[in-house]
């Protein structure tokens, strides 16, 4: 099989998982020519997301690299498509802060600073049995959405303008 | 297109009309009556009451004295902007502030000049046309209302904000008065002329279009009429000219919101100060600032009257058909899947409810898409076959499930009402009702296709009373669902009418929940609403008979006094109660709402108070052969007649309303209370008062607001409560977040839940206690201790325990979290046992002791490691994500949830069924899913084909969806939420609004708020009830972390 199948394919099994769980909406696969971009691409409407109970993007997809040995598994959930102008440097400054703690994947800002996302990419063994590269993809992607979510409320602070970038690293960091 | 913003458009003319026309044409009456054409429009107070005229007239007196120093940083004081007591700029402020007044006395004077010339020339006018005769004289004034009309019509309006000019608005007032009067004065002819060429009988296109035309530029003249109106009263403001005005401007309307609802507070009020901010505020309401958004404004115009002309149905009736034998198709697959779950009648009852929604469309388009095939012609089969059967009602999934949350519930939550009708009082309109339909049409197919599904949601909420749908569909439609004010219920009855496609881009399945949920609060106020309506409406007809001479009964007298006295009293709490949900002061005049529906509303309502009240008078002076003694107020004897009352504890407005004309009308006939003259003299008493104390005083339309009208009868009304039904949380929460009620008004409502949360846990450790309301105290407060179920909660045993408790689960979290812990926690904890006697240590404490000595060692070693840093943190972030118990540790024992979940850690498999679990359990556990589960396996209609065929957890996931859907929630999710909500605003009120008396329970309360870890804000000298924190929402967000 060839390895843009291949990765279609698991695309497909976690789209097949997502349509059927609980707390997600819509879940499609965009093909490259669809996008116009170098890959396919899992789109998922994740629901019920963070404090807010709001619904978000969740967009999967492989990197779009020659490599087969290996393959790039990356997730990206779009948090927020709004960060005020003047809350960007709080925000910013938050994400860095909290980048260095969390234990995979980071969050980051969009290059128009409007952009609120959190991505996590992880290395598939290309070869290995189809089996253990749906497990990992699936454990990448729910792994992604969870972490989004668990650090969502600090930056919700931030962005209501609740508490300083140093109050919330020291919230987070005493497991409040 | 959205039907509320062209309204609103729309209304704001009406309320020009209303209230910023009747000064001016107050004052343009002076100028030039007899010249134009009064303007037939409801001035209440300024035409009613004499001491109003009086008012109006008030003379300008610009203090001929330059300001001093000491009075230029008083004034900026007042408005919070801070000077240094020697800042160098001083002089020149001073100065600046000494120009503006020299400004401001230049155009009192200039204003007198071009105010004479104007009449003068009114004079010549009136003069040459009283020598014509009457033909003559129609002929001259027609062929002026044309000149008129062509002037104005040709205007180019920009102009008249004099953009280009490069002068402060100020002085474009003073240079161009003249041209800008004259026009504005001209509009009355200009109204004239339009109405005429409307009555044109079959009008050309091009005379359509004119007429389109002059509507526009008709609305944008009065909005501009009512800006400078506005303006000249703002710029003789005293600080107008000591303050510098564009920081002033920058100010928001919630922010002068929140200034002017301090100030009404204050004892001795600053007139002065209020009229500035309030002008300012009216400046926004009209949203006028430049030359570009008066053309703007007049393309809007000119818009929504198009588009308000054209409103024909331009669906296709092949696929609207289409699309609801889809929705009946996936109904009837939906139902048929259910058939285990659902009994026969309820699946009918789903049936019968889905053709409700489409009954008009289907019998609008099944004549126009030729013979029916295929799903269409199963739809209209199974159609005609429900219309003609009897139509079920009874529910018994419902009567099952309901049932058991009455029964298992450990606390109760309401659930959703079912009518097919409104309310007594309440009325919708034709378009609104077909709103509601198309959009109740629309969610219920939505409901059956979306990939989550919600039917049994969509069910419920369509069974819902329509004017309790119109008010979610609102909330949704200005995305209002988290920030409902009481007064939204005002606001979709008669300034909103549905639609659609806006509902559609609005819509989301969390969103309806929200917005159901808040309407469940408001509904409240809006059945209250209604039902005083009706009683109003009862008292106007039968004052109406009373009023009419040749009536063939006549009552006595004093019957006709009572029924004036109860339409006053009703007239009274329904003020009150409006105001009270719009989070404003009630001396506030009625043009500081927001909503221009509403404002001509209260300003109605007043007028027609004021007509009352001299009926009243009039009647009084009868009964009393016309003498008019002056009352005399025994404040004992209605202060106990008053407790009484409110010790009813009643919360009927109704019983409210006829329990206060009762007293009132004893009080008169019993105390010697022969007149209500009083209380215009109360207005002219503040009059007085003003012009002596400020002096520098202008007219602000309004005196004493509701407070000195109802005089009285305002007394008792005062402190009646306005019956707060059950949560307006949401509502209440944002008139709070606004600033617009500084009173955290009625949290009462949700205060109600919350203490009958702790009540029903710890019922035996509680002591109710009524304290007795303060009578006669300021409205809010007399309100706000009315409602406050939340004080007769006295946290006695128990319940202390309770939250004590929790605080500890919540420290002990944290504790967990320490398995790598930073310094500081260490630091603290050894401290404790540091401050022992060490020698009578107990074993554990001394292993502790160990342990606490190496993990010393363990943190200064780490500390020297980015990546053993990084690595440390992630851990007890991570942990401290579990720890999440420890916020809804409160919540949890409170509401007696004893199997809270650890939430997956990292290290787990992270697997979707898992996320969220930890809500999914406490939603069981405050439902009691599992006792509904026990209930429908054995009353279940099924119950034996559910327990062979059905899993046990599949039927959990119904019952569970099945309760949330008539509590009104679209998931679980949505309904933990509200859990946290509930805490989040106990917490609220118990630390900042109303704490409890002992020390020892304020503490409690404070530590819980701690146990969040969020910064503080507490109540304390100089510091701001808006500036509190965390806010509720915060606290909100904070929980569901």
């Amino acid at each position: 099989m060839k390895m843009d199948e291949k990765k279609l394919e698991l695309l497909k099994s976690l789209e097949a998982e997502y349509k059927e769980a609980e707390d997600m909406g819509e879940a499609s696969i965009f093909t490259a020519k669809e996008l116009n971009a170098p890959m396919d691409m899992l789109r998922a409407e994740i629901a019920a997301f963070g404090p807010d109970l709001v619904s978000v993007l969740g967009e999967f997809f492989f990197m779009p690299f020659e490599e087969t040995e290996v393959i790039y598994f990356t997730s990206v959930i779009t948090l927020s498509n709004t960060v005020p102008e003047e809350s960007a440097d709080d925000v910013a400054a938050a994400v860095a802060r909290l980048n260095y703690y969390i234990p995979c994947g980071c969050y980051a800002l969009g290059e128009d600073d409007k952009n609120l996302v959190f991505k996590y990419t992880v290395p598939i063994v290309g070869e290995d049995e189809t089996e253990h590269q749906t497990s990992a993809v699936s454990i990448a992607a729910n792994t992604a959405i969870m972490t989004a979510e668990r650090y969502m409320g600090y930056l919700k602070l931030i962005l209501m303008n609740e508490v300083t970038v140093d109050e919330m690293i020291e919230m987070a960091k005493n497991g409040k | 297109m959205g039907g509320t913003k062209q309204k609103e458009r729309v209304l704001r003319q009406v309320n020009i009309d209303t209230q910023e026309v009747s000064a001016l044409s107050e004052s343009l009456n002076t100028i030039s009556s007899g010249l134009m054409q009064t303007e037939d429009v409801v001035t209440g107070m300024t035409i009613t009451s004499p001491v109003m005229k009086k008012v109006n007239e008030l003379p300008v007196n610009i203090p001929a004295a330059a300001p001093t120093e000491q009075e230029v940083i008083d004034a900026h004081d007042e408005v919070g902007l801070k000077l240094s007591a020697n800042s160098k700029k001083h002089p020149k402020r001073v100065q600046r502030a000494a120009e503006k007044r020299t400004l401001q006395r230049n155009f009192v004077a200039k204003r007198t000049q071009v105010t004479d010339q104007l009449e003068q020339l009114r004079q010549q006018e009136s003069d040459s046309l009283s020598h014509m005769d009457e033909h003559d004289r129609e002929e001259h004034q027609k062929a002026k209302r044309e000149k008129i009309f062509k002037h104005l019509k040709k205007l180019d309006l920009k102009k008249l904000m004099f953009d280009k000019s490069g002068e402060t608005g100020y002085e474009k007032l003073a240079k161009h008065y003249k041209v800008i009067k004259t026009i504005l004065l001209e509009i009355p002819d200009f109204e004239q002329e339009l109405a005429n060429k409307k009555g044109v009988e079959n009008p050309s296109p091009e005379q359509l279009q004119e007429i389109e035309e002059a509507e526009a530029r008709l609305k944008t003249l009065y909005d501009l009429r009512a800006h400078f109106d506005v303006y000249e009263k703002l710029t003789l403001n005293k600080y107008y000219a000591m303050l510098p005005h564009e920081e002033m401007e920058k100010l928001s309307y919630k922010e002068l919101r929140m200034r002017l609802d301090k100030l009404y507070k204050e004892p001795v009020r600053k007139q002065e100060l209020i009229d500035y901010y309030q002008n300012l505020i009216r400046l926004k309401e009209i949203g006028l600032e430049d030359g570009k958004s008066v053309e703007a404004r007049e393309k809007e115009y000119l818009s929504d009257i198009r588009e308000s002309k054209k409103k024909d149905d331009d669906r296709d009736p092949k696929e609207e058909m289409d699309k609801m034998a889809a929705a009946y198709k996936r109904m009837a697959a939906y139902l048929e899947k259910e058939s285990l779950f659902m009994p026969e009648a309820t699946r009918t009852m789903y049936m019968a409810k889905l053709f409700d929604t489409f009954q008009l469309d289907i019998d609008k388009f099944r004549g126009n898409i030729g013979t029916a095939k295929g799903d269409i012609a199963d739809m209209l089969a199974k159609y005609d076959e429900y219309r003609t059967r009897p139509k079920v009602t009874a529910d018994p999934m419902h009567a099952l499930v309901k049932g058991g949350l009455d029964e298992k519930m450990p606390n109760k939550e309401d659930t959703l009402e079912k009518s097919d009708e409104p309310a007594d009082g309440i009325v919708l309109g034709e378009v609104q009702k077909e709103g509601v339909r198309l959009i109740g049409a629309w969610v219920m197919r939505h409901s059956l296709s979306s990939t989550r599904k919600y039917t049994p949601f969509a069910f419920n909420l369509l069974q819902a009373p329509p004017e309790q749908q119109l008010l979610v569909y609102y909330l949704i439609e200005n995305e209002k669902q988290d920030s409902a004010m009481g007064i939204d219920f005002f606001t979709a009855l008669h300034n909103y009418q549905p639609d659609l496609s806006n509902f559609k881009k609005k819509f989301k399945l969390d969103n309806i929940s929200r917005a159901l949920r808040a309407s469940m609060g408001i509904y409240g106020q809006m059945k209250a609403y209604g039902a005083l309506t009706e009683a109003i409406r009862e008292s106007d007809s039968r004052i109406e008979q009373d009023k009419d001479p040749n009536a063939p009964d006549p009552r006595p007298m004093e019957e006709r006094r009572a029924t004036l006295v109860q339409a006053i009293s009703q007239r009274g709490v329904l003020l009150k109660m409006l105001y009270r949900n719009a989070g404003m002061h009630e001396d506030m005049p009625p043009d500081m709402a927001e909503d221009p529906v509403f404002r001509k509303k209260l300003h109605d309502e007043y007028a027609k108070l004021a007509v009352l009240i001299r009926d009243l008078d009039a009647v009084n002076r009868q009964i009393n052969d016309g003498a008019n003694t002056t009352p005399d107020y025994n404040s004992a004897q209605l202060r106990e007649d008053g407790d009484e009352l409110a010790a009813d504890e009643s919360t009927s407005v109704l019983d409210v309303a006829s329990k206060t004309s009762e007293i009132v009308n004893n009080y008169i006939v019993g105390y010697g209370v022969k007149t209500f003259g009083s209380v215009v003299d109360s207005i002219g008493g503040y009059a007085s008062k003003m012009t002596e104390t400020v002096g520098y005083a202008h007219y602000s339309g309004w005196m004493g607001g509701l407070t000195s009208l109802l005089g009285l009868a305002g007394a008792i009304v005062t402190a009646t409560s306005i019956g707060v039904e059950k949560t307006i949380s949401v509502a209440d929460r944002t008139a709070q977040a606004l600033s617009v009620s500084g009173d955290f008004i009625g949290v009462a409502g949700d205060m109600l839940s919350s203490a009958g949360v702790l009540t029903n846990v710890f019922t035996n450790g509680v002591e109710a206690s009524t304290e007795s309301l303060k009578w006669l105290g300021s409205a809010s407060d007399a309100l706000w201790n009315s409602t406050q179920l939340g004080d007769k909660l006295a946290l006695a045993g128990g319940a202390v325990g309770v939250i004590a408790g929790t605080a500890k689960f919540a420290a002990e979290a944290v504790h967990f979290g320490r398995a790598v812990s930073s310094r500081h926690d260490l630091k603290r904890s050894s401290k404790t046992l540091d401050e022992k006697d060490q020698d009578q240590l107990t074993e554990d404490e001394k292993i502790l002791q160990r342990f606490l000595k190496h993990e010393n060692r363990e943190v200064t070693r780490k500390e020297i490691s980015a990546g053993v840093g990084m690595v440390t943190g992630a851990l007890t972030m991570a942990a401290g994500a579990m720890a999440m118990t420890g916020f809804l540790a409160p919540i949890a024992g409170a509401l007696g949830i004893v199997s809270l979940v650890v939430d997956v850690g990292f290290g787990k498999i992270m697997n979707a069924a898992l996320r969220h679990s930890n809500r999914k359990k406490a939603v069981d556990d405050m439902l009691n899913t599992d006792a509904l589960v026990e209930k429908v396996k054995n009353e279940h209609p099924n119950k034996d084909e559910i327990k062979a065929k059905m899993k046990d957890k599949d039927l959990k996931e119904k019952v569970r969806t099945e309760a949330l859907a008539m509590l009104g929630f679209s998931s679980y999710h949505e309904c933990y939420r509200h859990v946290c909500t509930q805490y989040a605003t106990m917490l609220y009120d118990k630390v900042f609004v109303n704490p409890p008396a002992a020390q020892k329970d304020k503490d409690m309360y404070l530590d819980a708020m701690k146990s969040l870890g969020m910064k503080m804000v507490l109540p304390g000298p100089g510091v701001q009830a808006d500036s509190y924190k965390p806010t509720v929402e915060a606290m909100i967000a904070k929980m569901m972390d």
